[in-house]
């Protein structure tokens, strides 16, 4: 397990989810990369009902990887990320008198996995209750333990992949762990934080509508 | 007994056939005589010549015999007087084939010596050096120095030690030895890769390159020394690894063959955060570059290294 | 996807029931039990092995009495003192069962995590509720766990080393225990022929904890 980029790759006017997902495998595939099954990365949200004594209402992530099968992240909106046994979901429902799950929110990107040399790629298809919400890629590089080692490196995959303009983005999280060893846990930091960017251009455009 | 010359041995054989021979005749002369003479008056004459004829040839073997051995001088082997001339007196030779495998192994170091006396006059005249051995000292030195391998144990802690000490701040280096005098090296470069290497003595005997999340020891707790790495990255650092062994390779002066292997290793420490120094990329083939420079110690890609030069 | 916890609950192999039969045993024979079971159980031929966990209880209690505080056991073996090993454990209310049932009976889960446990709890709004030291021996017989253990007070609160602890009695708890997914209730006569062999040593008994508390 290495370090791990999640970018959000845009769909472009005209095109459906499905044609650019096929557009970006095809160039993985070009690359010489080598189609290793199916992966999964799913979220769940329990809110704090108000009876909690001397606590601000909190939120709870509960996310889970296909990579990481026998393990469960909890992440606190205050960014606190527990990594427990799978098990940790049968906690989550003792305390369902005091968190609540949300009817819903159940958000998962879900699609192909590649392997090149020592670099993994997966491309996933975003939804949120059988609703498509965009397209997320994946790109790990397993050798690597230090984030700031390997950023550039990294850049440059993206960019022969993704292009320049979606190799720019970087996760204001990984800014701030360049130094640490990386662990899955702050993958999962990444995907939740584009899961909540999907969540809010959700509601933005809600709102645009009414 | 070695060193005869073939034609000293020629010698010998012709020496032995005489020796054979005069024997032979002697015998004879003896046998004619114990035999007795009958009718001595009638053949007197006949029997006086053959008699002087037999002595007569005794005569010419034995100084033949005597001037071919002349010739021959004294035997080298018996002054030598180690332990293999015993082996030669020991009347069982005929059944083992001690003796001759032992005079074969020294027919071999000799041609050994030989060649290899030639080979470093080669070497000599050659700009290239890959160690500070002054011409002309070579063979001597040679002899004097201890082979690089059968350092003692305490030589080669105290350079470790030295080493654990100088580099602490870039590396982590761990001695076990799991099989008596043998040390194994365990070297973490910062939280970028792991690598082993197995001494025997002073020289570096094998060498693998890990990543920084794996280990070197098996389910059962030891040491694994064989296992390679599950990345592709440094399953080919490991041949460049041991690569650079062969050119930091210096029997007089073990070492520094250590010290400045290390020394390059350290390189590495910025294996996925430089760009290739030929072709400015980071990645070529999904490779980050892997080599670097044995002097300059600059990053390379594999295939930019074989163009470079 | 489905996530590992619920396909695990479907086929009914995720561990979430312990049974359980308690009892105790004075410190001065404490010696003579444990010859005995390290004769009885697996891996005769080892010194029985000894474990030390520093157990912090936290609880989540709401704004109103009807909602019913929960409980989280957060546990670390001290042992290896540079690397914890930290689990959750939750405990439902146990059962006493009728006569036919040999066992206490409660819902367990047991929930290896990382490090931060305590951090995320207190940020979920749990509250330290009170905390101790277990220290003994640990014996196992097929997925059968007995522990003879003593249990000590902290004195200094968080910082669980030898000097700031006091044992609470002069005698060690003795605990056997499965923890097995639902439904296999014929561990209980396994676990009730062992205590037999036990017996007079120390007597384990199901322990109605509900009127322990109430005294």
């Amino acid at each position: 397990m290495g370090v791990v980029c999640v970018y959000f790759y845009p769909v472009p006017e005209g095109k459906s989810g499905q044609q650019v997902v096929d557009g970006i495998q095809k160039q993985i595939e070009l690359l010489g990369a080598v189609k290793t099954g199916n992966f999964c990365v799913d979220c769940e949200t329990f809110q704090a009902g108000s009876g909690i004594q001397n606590t601000p209402q909190r939120q709870v992530n509960i996310l889970h990887s296909s990579e990481q099968p026998a393990s469960c992240f909890a992440i606190l909106d205050t960014g606190t990320c527990l990594v427990a046994d799978a098990l940790f979901d049968g906690l989550m429902q003792k305390l369902k008198h005091y968190y609540q799950q949300r009817k819903g929110s159940k958000i998962e990107s879900k699609g192909q996995r590649y392997e090149y040399g020592d670099f993994i790629f997966k491309v996933g298809s975003v939804s949120q209750a059988s609703n498509f919400k965009g397209i997320l890629v994946e790109i790990e590089y397993c050798p690597c333990v230090v984030a700031g080692d390997c950023m550039n490196l990294m850049k440059e995959m993206s960019q022969s992949l993704l292009g320049s303009a979606v190799a720019e983005q970087q996760s204001s999280f990984l800014k701030t762990k360049t130094d640490m060893i990386y662990t899955p846990a702050d993958t999962m930091s990444q995907y939740l934080e584009h899961f909540n960017n999907f969540k809010k251009a959700t509601s933005v455009n809600q709102a645009m509508n009414r | 007994m070695a060193n005869q010359t073939p034609n000293q041995i020629e010698q010998l054989h012709k020496a032995l056939k005489l020796t054979q021979r005069l024997r032979s005749n002697v015998t004879q002369v003896f046998q004619k005589l114990s035999d007795g003479f009958e009718d001595v008056e009638k053949k007197d004459k006949y029997l006086l010549n053959d008699l002087h004829k037999t002595l007569s040839s005794v005569n010419t073997d034995l100084s033949d015999l005597e001037a071919g051995s002349s010739t021959l001088g004294p035997l080298t082997a018996a002054s030598n007087s180690t332990n293999s001339t015993l082996i030669c007196v020991d009347p069982i030779i005929d059944k083992t084939s001690t003796y001759t495998q032992l005079i074969h192994t020294y027919k071999w170091t000799d041609k050994m010596k030989e060649q290899a006396s030639y080979a470093s006059n080669l070497l000599k005249e050659n700009q290239f050096k890959r160690t500070p051995i002054q011409s002309g000292t070579f063979t001597k030195r040679l002899r004097r120095s201890q082979p690089a391998c059968c350092y003692p144990q305490s030589n080669v802690d105290v350079l470790l030690n030295s080493l654990i000490h100088q580099y602490r701040d870039t590396m982590h280096i761990s001695v076990v030895r799991p099989l008596g005098s043998s040390a194994v090296v365990m070297i973490v470069l910062g939280k970028t890769l792991k690598a082993l290497l197995v001494l025997r003595g002073m020289v570096i005997e094998w060498v693998k390159v890990k990543g920084y999340t794996e280990d070197f020891h098996g389910e059962d707790g030891k040491v694994d020394i064989w296992s390679s790495s599950r990345y592709q990255v440094f399953q080919k650092i490991t041949q460049h690894v041991t690569a650079a062994t062969l050119h930091y390779y210096a029997p007089e002066m073990p070492d520094i063959a250590i010290k400045s292997l290390i020394i390059w290793l350290q390189s590495y420490s910025t294996l996925f955060s430089t760009p290739c120094q030929k072709c400015g990329q980071f990645l070529q083939n999904g490779l980050p570059p892997t080599w670097r420079d044995l002097r300059t110690k600059k990053a390379y890609h594999e295939r930019c290294k074989l163009m470079e030069k | 996807m489905e996530n590992t916890f619920s396909v695990g609950l479907k086929n009914n192999i995720a561990p979430q029931q312990e049974y359980l039969l308690q009892g105790s045993i004075v410190d001065l024979h404490r010696d003579v039990l444990l010859h005995r079971l390290r004769g009885l159980c697996d891996n005769a031929d080892k010194q029985p092995e000894t474990f030390s966990d520093h157990e912090m209880v936290f609880v989540l209690r709401g704004a109103t009495a009807q909602q019913n505080p929960v409980l989280f056991r957060v546990r670390r073996s001290l042992d290896p003192p540079d690397d914890p090993s930290w689990h959750i454990r939750y405990l439902g209310t146990s059962e006493i069962g009728d006569k036919n049932r040999h066992t206490l009976v409660r819902a367990c889960f047991d929930v290896a995590c990382s490090n931060n446990v305590v951090k995320f709890l207190n940020e979920m709004g749990f509250r330290s509720d009170h905390e101790y030291c277990v220290k003994g021996y640990f014996f196992h017989k097929g997925r059968m766990k007995v522990t003879v253990s003593k249990i000590y007070r902290m004195v200094q609160t968080g910082t669980p080393d030898g000097n700031t602890q006091e044992a609470m009695t002069q005698s060690s708890l003795v605990e056997l225990s499965v923890v097995a997914p639902a439904g296999q209730e014929q561990i209980a006569d396994d676990m009730k022929n062992f205590a037999e062999q036990l017996k007079p040593l120390v007597q384990l008994e199901k322990v109605d904890q509900k009127r322990l508390s109430v005294q």
